[in-house]
């Protein structure tokens, strides 16, 4: 979302800087006594002054904008996952959390036993927790969840990061 | 930058939200007379009345919108960090005095020769950014230096191994950043440090 939000106000720096310009010549064009060169304004002051309220294409519109407008509200105040969570010591480091959860979920998978492992890292930042889903018989808990933690030890992550492994019976043993 | 766009389209949201719910409003005359054109005729009316005005107006809107897009696309393309640092100069200034056993060295009986050199940030960053991709760990590695020049810091960026030991690449960074004020006299803080990791280990070769 950060990466489309990025290229939206991109594009809509673009559309300003073109429109923008493009008023301002033409209202300086227009203001020197020439016709109109790239806005219709007579066709548009005559569609305007013709169009009622209670006109079905106004209704259309409406609804149109405000649609829009709730499917941006929705989508920007929605919460977003971190994309980079905090590691330890005293300086910024950072892990890409998509980083951490393919090496948590790749840490699992080689205890014996565990299969379809599933990281998932939530919360702010510099305050998350990680919660690891994985098909494996509850004998497997305690393997997995060294095998997880010493992977976060690698990355240098705090040792009071929470983490929550949720095993699920697989239908037969895996091997 | 992303918390800024992150409000801005808040705002644009909220902004077409409430004309939308203000157009059906509208449309169902609850507001105002449904049989009003949506244009109506004192608009026509001002516009002569202010003729002057409107242009003058509509020129310096126009233009006051082509600003703002220019800054919200500059923000959009200048990336991370804000501003990047200025190009670091150099002076070579005369000796004040020289001892008396330097005279002896034919080398520093050359002439002085006044001037000074530039070094642009993006040498520097160049610099820095090789000097971090020499260690096994690290695959690729991009420095952004960003503030004031006296006082700069540093945006890192590594694309390191799945098998990379992070406390390793601690002290890599922090002797890269050693070995680069040596040689540049610039010392850049550490801003923040991002980290990424390859999905697998890397094959090994027996």
């Amino acid at each position: 979302m950060r990466g489309i939000n990025r290229v939206a106000s991109a594009l809509l720096g673009l559309l300003l800087v073109v429109v923008g310009l493009l008023v301002a010549l033409e209202a300086a064009w227009i203001a020197a006594g020439r016709a109109p060169l790239w806005f219709a304004l007579d066709r548009w002051y005559g569609s305007l002054t013709r169009t009622t309220l209670a006109a079905t294409a106004f209704l259309v519109t409406s609804i149109v904008v405000g649609v829009v407008g709730l499917a941006i509200l929705l989508l920007q105040l929605r919460p977003w996952r971190p994309d980079r969570l905090v590691a330890g010591g005293t300086q910024q480091w950072w892990l890409r959390r998509r980083s951490v959860e393919r090496r948590a979920a790749t840490m699992a998978a080689t205890v014996e036993g565990v299969g379809h492992p599933r990281a998932r890292a939530t919360g702010r930042p510099d305050r998350w927790h990680l919660i690891l889903a994985a098909d494996a018989w509850p004998d497997r808990q305690d393997a997995v969840n060294h095998a997880v933690r010493d992977e976060l030890h690698r990355l240098d992550v705090d040792d009071r990061t929470d983490l929550q492994v949720v095993l699920h019976k697989p239908a037969r043993r895996v091997v | 930058m992303n918390a800024g766009n992150r409000v801005l389209w808040i705002a644009i949201g909220a902004v077409l939200t409430a004309a939308g719910v203000f157009g059906v409003l509208a449309n169902r005359g609850v507001l105002v007379s449904s049989r009003r054109t949506v244009v109506g005729p004192e608009v026509s009316r001002r516009w002569h009345e202010w003729s002057g005005w409107w242009f003058a107006a509509l020129i310096a809107g126009g233009l006051l919108l082509a600003l703002l897009g220019l800054l919200l696309l500059r923000a959009q393309l200048r990336g991370r960090g804000g501003a990047p640092m200025a190009d670091v100069v150099l002076f070579n200034h005369p000796p004040r005095s020289a001892p008396a056993e330097w005279n002896a060295d034919a080398a520093l009986r050359e002439p002085f020769v006044a001037g000074r050199i530039r070094i642009s940030h993006g040498a520097l960053e160049e610099a820095l950014t090789r000097d971090l991709r020499d260690h096994p760990e690290v695959r690729r590695a991009a420095v952004r230096l960003v503030g004031d020049r006296r006082h700069p810091e540093a945006l890192v960026r590594l694309s390191v191994t799945a098998d990379a030991d992070v406390g390793r690449l601690r002290s890599h960074v922090d002797s890269a950043l050693d070995r680069f004020a040596a040689t540049s006299g610039v010392r850049p803080a550490v801003r923040d440090v991002v980290l990424t990791m390859a999905s697998q280990p890397p094959a090994r070769v027996h």
